[in-house]
């Protein structure tokens, strides 16, 4: 598989992971927020190592990238709410999740992509 | 990663998970923090962060503060370098502007000072230092990917830059080897010698071949021992003199500590070759090559006559040495041409 392949199984693997895990726990008593930071740092993680990029670079990106997951997860699905008012709610935090960890992965993916000689 | 050590690896792994480790905990400890000041001390973080960036001074030196430091640690530690320590020295930089800012909001902000009996460092001020932490954090965080990316941008221009300088200079070192004018005028002066001189003509059969030899062993290198390229070079100028009848003057003075540098291949011998191609040599006018070494450069000096009929000059050679030097020790070369020498520097390097 090509390097872009395996850039897009990880980025909409993961994306399909926070998806699954905010679908069956953001309305239960435990909640979602630890696992879902837990699944954007390996995230993080995984594209870092696997463009062999610095790992002090990495504590940046995986600090903006769970704060840029928690505010834009969360303000995002309150603008999804007031732009489709008929949506479930679960169904936009899913939807909100899925796009936030999408974007997230590509923005970090323009960062790594050329290695550092 | 493939020339990493089992052992090497491991310590990243280790690393990595640290560091993972580190923000997982400190992300969720900021999001108990949150309800925890909301709820006990009626704190609102939204509010005192936008108190913090309000007051516009203190806005402005926190940027500037981390700017500096991503700046000084940029200057001292690449990355990937040491990144347990930068990351440990980057902390406690950020700690120092956020617990700063802190003390500096809470001076400047009469209303967060509360009453006399209120300590100084009472709950507020943390919760500010918190919120300063934040705004920090994420500025620094911002402003070392923006370097990091930057940086990789200019090492992949760099190293295409110099795939190209080297892609011209071998070509350039290729067009060399096979300069039918040199081998016409070593031919010439070889025809001349066996004639005249058996034993001459035989040694300088034998020059020509190691001269030969050289250009064919040093064809892919990067960089030669200045020891090496003067045994070259020295090469070179017996048959030249051969070829001018001895009106070719090259001395050498070069320092025994130097002979150990390194320089470009061949930039030397294309210096000389220069000289001769764009100067008169004869008895009446014999051209000085001066070749000496001083402050960790090499020094091709010698005089201009320049030829009556007009060579012409492209350049290249010396661009071509110069973008090498560029290229490899990301150093450049100095001429001076003062219209009675011709000088050419080249960095030494170890």
């Amino acid at each position: 598989m090509t390097k872009t392949g395996v850039t897009h199984l990880i980025i909409h693997g993961f994306a399909l992971a926070h998806a699954l895990t905010c679908f069956f726990l953001h309305d239960t008593s435990f909640g979602d927020t630890f696992l879902l930071t837990c699944l954007t740092i390996a995230m993080v993680v995984i594209l870092i190592r696997y463009y062999d990029g610095p790992v002090d670079v990495m504590v940046g990106l995986l600090l903006l990238s769970s704060f840029a997951g928690f505010f834009l997860g969360t303000n995002g699905a309150r603008w999804i709410q007031t732009l489709f008012p008929g949506l479930k709610t679960i169904l936009t935090y899913v939807l909100t999740t899925t796009l936030v960890t999408e974007f997230l992965g590509w923005a970090l993916f323009f960062v790594v992509r050329r290695k550092k000689k | 990663m493939t020339g990493m050590t089992a052992g090497a690896k491991r310590n990243t792994i280790i690393e990595i998970l640290l560091l993972a480790f580190f923000v997982l905990a400190f992300r969720l400890a900021f999001e108990g923090a949150i309800p925890f000041f909301q709820n006990h001390f009626n704190l609102n973080f939204n509010e005192i962060l936008t108190s913090l960036l309000r007051n516009y001074p203190l806005a402005l030196l926190m940027i500037l503060l981390d700017l500096l430091l991503v700046w000084m640690l940029l200057r001292h530690i690449d990355y990937g370098e040491k990144p347990m320590l930068r990351t440990m020295l980057e902390i406690s930089g950020l700690l120092v502007i956020a617990f700063g800012s802190a003390v500096l909001m809470k001076v400047m902000s009469p209303q967060l000072q509360g009453t006399v009996e209120d300590s100084f460092f009472n709950y507020s001020f943390w919760y500010t230092a918190l919120a300063a932490l934040f705004f920090n954090m994420i500025i620094i965080a911002g402003m070392d990917i923006y370097a990091y990316y930057g940086r990789v941008q200019k090492k992949a221009l760099d190293l295409e830059i110099g795939k190209k300088n080297k892609a011209r200079f071998q070509y350039q070192q290729l067009k060399r080897q096979l300069n039918p004018h040199f081998l016409f005028n070593s031919l010439n002066s070889l025809d001349y010698l066996i004639h005249t001189d058996a034993d001459k003509a035989s040694e300088y059969v034998r020059k020509l071949a190691s001269l030969y030899r050289h250009f064919l062993k040093v064809g892919e290198e990067e960089t030669i021992m200045l020891k090496d390229e003067m045994d070259f070079v020295r090469l070179y100028v017996d048959l030249l003199s051969q070829r001018f009848d001895n009106s070719l003057k090259v001395t050498f003075n070069v320092e025994e500590e130097a002979l150990e540098k390194h320089i470009i291949p061949c930039s030397l011998q294309l210096l000389v070759e220069n000289a001769t191609k764009h100067n008169i040599v004869s008895k009446d006018k014999p051209l000085e090559i001066n070749i000496a070494s001083r402050d960790g450069c090499l020094t091709v000096r010698n005089n201009i006559q320049p030829k009556t009929y007009k060579v012409a000059s492209t350049g290249v050679g010396l661009k071509n040495i110069r973008g090498q030097y560029l290229s490899v020790f990301q150093k450049d070369i100095t001429i001076t041409n003062d219209r009675q020498t011709f000088q050419v520097k080249l960095p030494l390097l170890d």
